[in-house]
């Protein structure tokens, strides 16, 4: 049958069919989201959204506020750079991940934002890599509207 | 604060989700059967008697263990239902869109089983009279389960 | 039976082809607003919320976590829920448990469905492992088409009943604001010349794909009668399950088995002291993906006499105007949010006992209503409203 394999176990009436399953899928950003990825790849902007009731800055930008569930719509620039929270550093090869291992991948709180966002560390040692560090966004010369566009946080330098 | 606040970002992506599927004992020795001797093979219920098919550990009616009375359910068989495809859909073994050329059919086997299968008959005309009919078996390549068998051929009474 | 549980609160969102102006959260977040107004409610007075689709729909594992923002699930308890196609109806019955039980007085159930980020038929193929089925199925739309053909076989049912059902689910589709395809259509003529899609079905003859949620607020009896002046209650839910048939998927065609509507009618109706259905009940709303699937389904749950469904549709009886209304939402061929699609058969049947339910209101008085829900292993779902106890 196209698309699979079937093998069959030695000595015994046992078969394993191998193959895969590959279904198109799309992902729809949203106007909210579209905005931040927007801004990113055309002006190098990383916005953020804020909650007046609960002074409260979300970045990436959501359209609902965890504490008081109200509708947001107020987007403000926040910083290029950022304080790191937490980090790893991911050795191992999966089939889905973005740039070869080693990877070290932090959690930024960036100047202006209440929340942490998810990304690559670069340009340095994953040994030398601390919380707490300050970092700063350094964007691919090539956009395309993606979180990638950014395409790591480095070691800002000091002041 | 910019031109393009109203353009909206879509992704568009094929994430293909690789399997192993074992078959396990039980369709397993059916596999082999369709493989070495050409033969459906289902298990008999020990309560009620009934052949299993496909061949499974417990008898879906009686919730008891069928255990291991193979039966052959034999080549031939009537068309109760079929359908043929008009348009392409997705085939996500494949990976594209695809119509089948061959109707499917559910069908009774004269053991009393019911099975579905495709038919050879592709002409919707001549398909409405498809009644009888007969497996026609792969003859080389056969490599265990249902797609050793080609697909159901009409034939007389 | 636990404690009463009413339906206080009812939101749906418009339903339509393509919604890339919203993710998934943010879609769902439409429904919970609309329930949350409706219910005159704010978010903190939800105390449980319970969120279901067909979750490779959208190529997303656990959609759950990325929207316990938007769907108030954030900081509550509650779960996803996943019952192939009964999934709407699946989370509305965790609420109603929950209330119930009187674990807790309030319940958001929020059924949804974003189509426009998959491809339906092709994660519904993988419903068959690839050690069996797989390579012979085609989705959903083949067994509804052998079940088409084998009505027509042995009823007597034409085509033609067929278009009459798309006909009627259009009159509907074009009254209700929230329906996906509203297509105008003034005869069946133009029914009979759509193209086949599987043979003998034709594209006017099986749902569209669309995008939308539906949430609705579960209560208790004595948050019910604090908050809400309309009320619509549950009297009874019944889920019955039932294995893969080893022919017809969508009725047993080795005559052996009865089908898991049919047992779960007979059920429900002899629990609700329902005798005559079409006495007792006012109407429903059904999960028909066909508009074929439209007249087994009447005889399914003992509308008519067996074989005897094309001829209620002859008669004009399951119109809005008609003494047994169904789907006067315009029913699932015109809107199919997979995930929602049972949520909203609630829904609708409750705005109808409110007397909410705008130009698509039926025009018999609705005291009490029937909604159902049918999943891909052939089991259901049936919730029986009542506008009292």
């Amino acid at each position: 049958m196209e698309g699979w394999t079937i093998e069959q176990l030695e000595g015994k009436d046992v078969f394993v069919i191998e193959g895969q399953v590959a279904i198109p899928n799309n992902y729809s950003a949203g106007i909210v989201g579209s905005r931040f990825l927007v801004e990113l790849r055309d002006n190098c902007r990383i916005m953020g959204i804020r909650c007046p009731k609960c002074d409260r800055c979300y970045v990436p930008p959501k359209s609902t506020c965890m504490e008081c569930f109200g509708q947001l719509t107020e987007f403000v620039e926040v910083g290029k750079s950022g304080t790191l929270l937490t980090f790893t550093v991911d050795h191992h090869t999966t089939p889905v991940q973005t740039a070869s291992p080693p990877n070290v991948y932090g959690i930024i709180k960036l100047d202006g934002a209440d929340t942490g966002l998810l990304h690559l560390i670069g340009e340095v040692d994953g040994k030398a890599v601390k919380s707490g560090m300050r970092l700063e966004a350094v964007f691919n010369e090539e956009r395309r509207g993606s979180i990638l566009d950014i395409k790591y946080f480095r070691p800002a330098e000091a002041g | 604060m910019t031109d393009n606040a109203e353009e909206l970002i879509h992704v568009e992506y094929t994430q293909p989700w690789r399997y192993r599927w074992s078959t396990g004992k039980y369709i397993g020795k059916a596999y082999a059967e369709t493989k070495r001797n050409k033969r459906l093979m289902g298990n008999r219920c020990s309560k009620c008697q009934e052949i299993v098919w496909p061949p499974e550990p417990v008898c879906p009616r009686c919730k008891v263990p069928t255990g291991e009375k193979w039966v052959e359910l034999g080549d031939t068989g009537t068309v109760l239902q079929y359908t043929y495809q008009v348009m392409p859909m997705w085939d996500p073994h494949v990976g594209r869109a695809r119509a089948h050329p061959h109707p499917s059919a559910n069908i009774r086997m004269d053991s009393g089983c019911h099975i579905m299968h495709r038919l050879e008959e592709t002409d919707p005309e001549k398909l409405k009279k498809v009644k009888r009919v007969k497996a026609v078996w792969k003859e080389e390549g056969r490599q265990g389960g249902m797609d050793d068998i080609l697909y159901f051929r009409a034939i007389d009474g | 039976m636990g404690n009463r549980v009413a339906i206080i609160g009812i939101g749906q969102t418009h339903f339509k082809s393509k919604r890339p102006d919203v993710n998934i959260p943010e879609m769902i977040n439409e429904a919970v607003r609309a329930a949350l107004a409706d219910a005159e409610m704010e978010i903190k007075g939800i105390e449980a919320v319970f969120t279901g689709n067909m979750e490779t729909f959208e190529g997303v594992c656990h959609p759950d976590h990325w929207m316990a923002v938007e769907s108030g699930a954030f900081g509550r308890p509650g779960m996803k829920v996943g019952a192939a196609g009964t999934t709407g109806a699946t989370v509305v019955d965790e609420a109603f448990h929950m209330v119930a039980a009187g674990v807790c007085d309030t319940a958001l159930a929020i059924g949804y469905q974003k189509h426009d980020q998959g491809n339906a038929t092709g994660a519904l193929t993988t419903c068959c492992t690839p050690v069996w089925g797989a390579g012979f199925a085609v989705g959903a739309m083949q067994e509804f088409a052998k079940q088409a053909l084998t009505y027509m076989e042995r009823t007597g049912a034409r085509e033609e009943h067929a278009a009459m059902v798309r006909l009627k689910a259009d009159y509907g589709a074009c009254r209700n604001p929230y329906a996906h395809l509203r297509l105008g259509l003034s005869s069946i003529d133009e029914i009979l010349q759509s193209a086949y899609l599987v043979w003998p079905l034709r594209i006017l003859d099986f749902c569209p794909q669309s995008n939308g949620a539906c949430a609705l607020i579960l209560a208790s009896e004595h948050v019910a009668n604090r908050l809400s002046n309309k009320p619509v209650w549950i009297a009874d839910m019944i889920t019955v399950h039932q294995t893969q048939f080893r022919a017809g998927i969508y009725e047993d065609l080795t005559g052996r088995d009865p089908y898991s509507q049919e047992v779960a009618a007979a059920r429900l109706y002899k629990r609700n002291g329902i005798t005559d259905v079409r006495r007792d009940i006012d109407l429903a709303e059904i999960y028909e993906p066909s508009n074929w699937q439209e007249m087994t389904t009447y005889e399914h749950l003992y509308f008519c006499e067996k074989g005897e469904g094309w001829k209620m549709v002859e008669k004009h009886m399951t119109d809005i105007e008609g003494e047994f209304p169904v789907n006067c939402s315009g029913g699932v061929i015109a809107t199919n949010a997979i995930g929602a699609t049972p949520t909203v058969r609630i829904a609708e049947a409750a705005l109808q006992i409110r007397g909410d339910a705008g130009e698509r209101q039926a025009t018999r008085d609705i005291k009490t209503a029937l909604a159902t829900a049918l999943g891909s292993t052939n089991w259901t779902i049936l919730t029986l409203l009542r506008r009292s106890l």
